[in-house]
């Protein structure tokens, strides 16, 4: 019974925690500017964060050891640290955009300019991560996000033409006055944000520390293929919002409140109150885990010792890199950069950098001298394969389409 | 390690993480230093020590990058560049590589010590595990 409840827990934090900046932004931009004609993109994304979490997850319970250790010893310390400089790049990227989220989250619940509250957010995110214990931080940012729910009931609240929004998700065109390059760099944003590589960073870390074991490996399934796809269908209720009430009326998103904007249209106030508190648990959750992966990635791959679960003291130079990356972030965010410019940057160049971080994944989970009775199976070596071909492809594409659309203008 | 054990010590030693008599982690095998002469009935050469840091690291990242990690390393290290575990107080090697000293007595723990006593060890609440 504990073990459900524990279960339970896992997949109910998974839920809120696959929403962050990228995926309010990329669903929300898309869904106003493409109408549902991209939701196969999210699916894709989906799928392929399903995939490679659950080997990251079983990787790090079977070995006990998280991503970035095992790429430095598959890759060789010269490859490793080409990829190390980028991930952390593009990591701190990220983290630069959540920590604006929150702020700018606040400023939707105060009205006070998120600039003011930026150095208050970075102070709280160190703060939690200083303090707070691993489990508890997870689930109460976790259980908080899924407020988030109230999307799904904006929808329905709304009274949609179901079939129209099926249709639209189904047949895929690319609207007119859209070309197909932008269209494609889009799709590109849903599928980085889908699949950024700090998820895995971070929820390998996660699992080592908090002890997991080949006993845990039920949980992980849990979590990623129960959690990850209700996760994706908050990120498409936003994206059906913003079909509904923004594409008709040719409102784009250029601020965090016209993503806001479907739902208290939908549900008044009390909605609106819900989806800033949404807005804010999965942006501040994301802060976490982004400031984590900063201190996590540079650790594993210089082999310092690393995690939340000791004290700061006995890991130092890990809390270091975390504390000194959140007040790069804010310092970067208050320097007043348009932060919904900051995470579309995140989220492709993510895309570019994709294969750098699961390449070396789908290598560890079919190493016996790692894993055991507990490598790849056939089906999921072929999914993995597949999804390693379209991470190249993506990869490859994402600069050129980024030269060609001036970044989706 | 007294025993003797021949090693592909690419495969099984270079890139590893080091862990110390405690558990804690202590850095990860950047180089190694190894006695040619040392062994005449074999003609193998000893492996002698482990190179272990930001010194050790740069010789083999070669290059600008390789050039400038190795500058700061000189400047920040007081003694000895790289930074050496005698190969002597190697108890294993598995998935990781085990080390009998404690990773405060060792040459390469200087970043993690510095880390702790110039700047992490200040802020209130270091000492304790987050609750």
């Amino acid at each position: 019974m504990k073990r459900l409840v524990g279960v339970m827990l896992g997949v109910l934090t998974a839920i809120g925690g696959f929403m962050d900046i990228g995926d309010i932004v990329a669903n929300s931009a898309t869904g106003a500017r493409f109408g549902m004609s991209l939701a196969w993109a999210v699916l894709l994304g989906t799928v392929g964060i399903v995939v490679y979490a659950e080997m990251a997850g079983r990787v790090a319970a079977v070995s006990g050891r998280p991503t970035f250790d095992l790429v430095r010893e598959r890759l060789g310390a010269r490859m490793a640290i080409v990829n190390l400089a980028a991930s952390f790049f593009i990591n701190l990227l990220t983290l630069t955009a959540e920590v604006a989220g929150v702020a700018i989250a606040l400023q939707l619940a105060t009205d006070v300019n998120y600039l003011l509250w930026l150095p208050l957010t970075a102070l709280l995110v160190w703060l939690v991560i200083w303090r707070v214990r691993f489990t508890l931080m997870e689930n109460v940012f976790g259980l908080m996000g899924l407020a988030m729910i109230v999307m799904a009931i904006a929808v329905w609240q709304l009274h949609p033409d179901w079939s129209q929004l099926w249709h639209g998700a189904s047949h895929p065109v690319v609207p007119s006055g859209e070309g197909h390059a932008t269209y494609f760099y889009y799709a590109i944003a849903l599928f980085g944000a889908a699949m950024t590589p700090y998820e895995v960073f971070f929820f390998s870390s996660g699992a080592v520390e908090e002890h997991w074991t080949r006993s845990d490996l039920s949980e992980n399934r849990a979590n990623v293929f129960i959690g990850f796809p209700l996760g994706a269908f908050l990120s498409l209720s936003l994206m059906a919002l913003a079909t509904l009430v923004l594409f008709p009326r040719g409102i784009s998103v250029d601020h965090l409140s016209q993503a806001a904007l479907p739902v208290s249209l939908s549900l008044g106030k009390i909605g609106l109150a819900l989806i800033i508190v949404g807005f804010f648990a999965a942006t501040f959750g994301a802060a976490l885990e982004t400031g984590l992966s900063a201190g996590y990635t540079i650790s594993q791959y210089f082999g310092w010792q690393w995690g939340k679960r000791n004290r700061p003291r006995d890991a130092s130079r890990f809390h270091l890199v975390v504390l000194v990356s959140i007040g790069v972030a804010m310092l970067v965010a208050l320097t007043a950069v348009d932060p919904v410019k900051v995470t579309e940057y995140s989220i492709v160049l993510s895309a570019a950098a994709l294969p750098l971080t699961y390449f070396p994944i789908l290598v560890v989970a079919n190493d016996p001298d790692f894993m055991g009775d507990k490598v790849n199976g056939r089906f999921g070596n072929a999914i993995g394969s597949i999804y390693l071909v379209i991470l190249v492809v993506v990869s490859l594409a994402t600069i050129p389409l980024m030269i060609i659309t001036k970044a989706g203008a | 390690m007294n025993d003797r054990r021949e090693l592909l010590a690419g495969l099984h030693l270079l890139d590893h993480q080091i862990l110390d008599c405690d558990g804690w982690a202590a850095g990860k095998v950047d180089d190694l230093e190894l006695d040619v002469a040392a062994d005449p009935t074999t003609a193998l050469p000893v492996v002698t020590a482990i190179l272990s840091g930001a010194g050790a690291l740069s010789r083999r990242l070669e290059g600008r990058l390789g050039r400038w990690v190795e500058s700061v390393d000189e400047r920040l290290a007081s003694d000895r560049v790289p930074s050496q575990i005698a190969f002597e107080l190697v108890s294993e090697i598995a998935s990781h590589v085990s080390v009998t000293a404690s990773r405060d007595d060792l040459e390469t723990g200087r970043g993690e010590r510095w880390t702790r006593e110039r700047i992490v060890g200040h802020i209130p609440g270091a000492g304790h595990a987050p609750e």
